[in-house]
């Protein structure tokens, strides 16, 4: 039980130091307090005209609403939210079972349902999220049971793609590419990329994007070439084609490569990370786009790329075709994650304070700023674990 | 952390706070703010939404001085009052903003880096009643009586609700070690 103690003391310990200094927050709250207080007394005067007022308003609010609503009979629920009205999931905080969503102009929040905190993500417009037993839909209901998402979801909403090793598993095999409707049998679209065995030291392929409709997934295979390498594919979902794809690698210095897709698969910005320089090339069927930095998501349409210099920090997006930066971060500030409105052009980049290359952690929370196309900041929260 | 006050035993205090007496009211309450704070911070995980909360508490605390009564523990009264104000601001807050636990990869952390996560992690998964429970009793270190007065409740509850989130840390740090 002392040992207990003594651990849930110091992770109690490691939040409580987020207060930081606490000298001068007792004289300042009691201060505070009791200036309050005193104000407070004042107003008691003029609470009774103060209701009175408020009752009047209710009143006049209460008799427009009754004449709108009898002159508008046809909405059928009194939801805010629609039930395919796009949303950044996320997990509640205070208890992060409970998963929540706002929607993009950041007015609004819902409670969804339950949720786990190592859980799988949302689908682009937060209509269904999985946990790791199993997918739900806006309500909170199970969909299907499933357990440990590893798909991507594709851009109908509702269905995804995923690599399965078509061998025996712990060997080395070829992978399938499989499109998956929740609770149907799973289509298999391909075999493409190599699981590897147990124990290999590069993961197994994955998919960037799945669009059913732009008829394209990427997949990409890190380390198939070597150490310091990648490949990636365009494969056609209507009949398993591979109408293009890129292999790049580095074996005399220390590479790392960061592939992002555009939602439907269009573009595919392949960022190498050098001791000294990070470059992308945005390659698409019929070009390629070369930039001096890393790009780190794309905007919906794919004319915006959120991107970062070799440090890291700040993170801007920008308009890459043209170079235009619309937005700049703070200074400090690396990327962590983002999210692209679906059909819309607002883009959420999610920033972490702290170089994420250069700790042990996972950081599951970020200062979340939801930008326009125009490079506008519409509204930014802090502390927020995306789902 | 926080001495432990009766009103019976601060009679001249509580008595004189009761009749206006700011200092007397600064001298009760004062050594309180620091353990209500970082109550508050557990609760609502944001330092500026916790400094309102323990200030609007203190106001409560002031207007509801009357309340008190002899030996009556002053800190588990006013810390009572605490958990009502996060409470109330969790529920009319339009957005949460409390911090998790950041999740630490096992490969590069030594074995103490991963027990503590672990921890962390266990105990930003009980329910926030549990966890409340766990913060008054080790943190701030109130006996079960104390910690059964500020969350409302009896103290055979309090026992069993400290030995349920225990018991609760345990299996994760099982399972996940």
């Amino acid at each position: 039980m002392d040992d207990l103690r003594r651990d849930v003391n110091e992770a109690f310990d490691k939040r409580q130091a987020e207060l930081g200094d606490l000298g001068g927050a007792r004289e300042r709250i009691l201060k505070g307090a009791l200036g309050a207080r005193s104000t407070r007394a004042g107003y008691r005067l003029h609470f009774a005209a103060g209701v009175a007022v408020i009752l009047i308003a209710a009143l006049v609010v209460a008799t427009f609403v009754y004449v709108r609503a009898i002159s508008q009979p046809t909405p059928g629920t009194h939801l805010k939210v629609t039930a395919d009205t796009p949303m950044i999931l996320y997990h509640d905080p205070s208890n992060f079972d409970q998963i929540d969503g706002i929607t993009w102009d950041g007015r609004t929040s819902v409670r969804i349902g339950q949720g786990d905190p190592n859980g799988g993500t949302s689908n682009p417009a937060g209509t269904l999220y999985s946990t790791s037993t199993e997918i739900r839909d806006r309500s909170g209901n199970v969909v299907v049971n499933l357990k440990g998402f590893t798909g991507t979801w594709a851009d109908d909403e509702r269905q995804f793609c995923e690599m399965v090793p078509s061998g025996l598993p712990g060997a080395e095999t070829p992978a399938d590419l499989m499109l998956v409707t929740p609770g149907a049998s799973p289509l298999r679209i391909a075999t493409i990329g190599t699981y590897p065995a147990a124990g290999a030291n590069h993961p197994p392929p994955i998919v960037a994007a799945c669009s059913v409709a732009n008829d394209t997934v990427i997949v990409v295979q890190a380390g198939g070439l070597g150490a310091q390498s990648v490949q990636y594919w365009a494969v056609q979902l209507s009949n398993g084609g591979n109408p293009w794809s890129r292999a790049s690698s580095f074996t005399d210095i220390p590479a790392a490569f960061r592939i992002v897709a555009t939602h439907d698969g269009r573009f595919v910005a392949e960022s190498t990370l050098l001791p000294s320089q990070v470059t992308a090339n945005i390659n698409s069927a019929t070009s390629s786009k070369f930039l001096t930095s890393s790009v780190d998501a794309f905007s919906w349409d794919g004319s915006l790329a959120v991107v970062a210099p070799l440090s890291g920090t700040p993170v801007s997006l920008v308009r890459w075709r043209d170079g235009t930066v619309l937005w700049t971060g703070p200074v400090g500030s690396y990327f962590r994650a983002a999210k692209a409105e679906p059909g819309g052009s607002r883009i959420a980049i999610g920033l972490v304070g702290h170089n994420p290359a250069e700790l042990t952690a996972v950081v599951r929370t970020v200062n979340l700023y939801v930008v326009s196309a125009e490079g506008r900041l519409i509204w930014t929260k802090n502390n927020m674990y995306l789902a | 952390m926080a001495q432990s006050l009766t009103a019976g035993s601060e009679r001249p205090l509580y008595e004189q706070a009761r009749q206006g007496d700011e200092a007397a009211f600064e001298a009760l309450i004062g050594p309180l703010v620091e353990p209500a704070l970082r109550l508050a911070h557990s609760m609502l995980g944001d330092r500026w939404e916790a400094e309102d909360a323990t200030q609007e508490a203190v106001t409560r605390a002031w207007r509801k001085l009357g309340q008190l009564r002899p030996g009556m523990p002053v800190r588990p009264w006013f810390l009572a009052i605490v958990i009502n104000q996060c409470r109330n601001v969790r529920r009319t807050r339009w957005f949460t903003t409390a911090r998790i636990a950041e999740v630490f990869q096992g490969s590069r952390a030594d074995r103490a880096d991963i027990e503590r996560v672990d921890v962390a992690r266990a105990l930003a998964r009980l329910p926030s009643r549990d966890r409340q429970a766990l913060f008054l009793h080790f943190y701030l270190d109130l006996p079960v009586e104390e910690v059964a007065f500020a969350l409302g409740i009896s103290p055979s509850a309090a026992k069993g609700r400290i030995y349920r989130a225990c018991h609760r840390l345990r299996p994760d740090l099982l399972e996940d070690n």
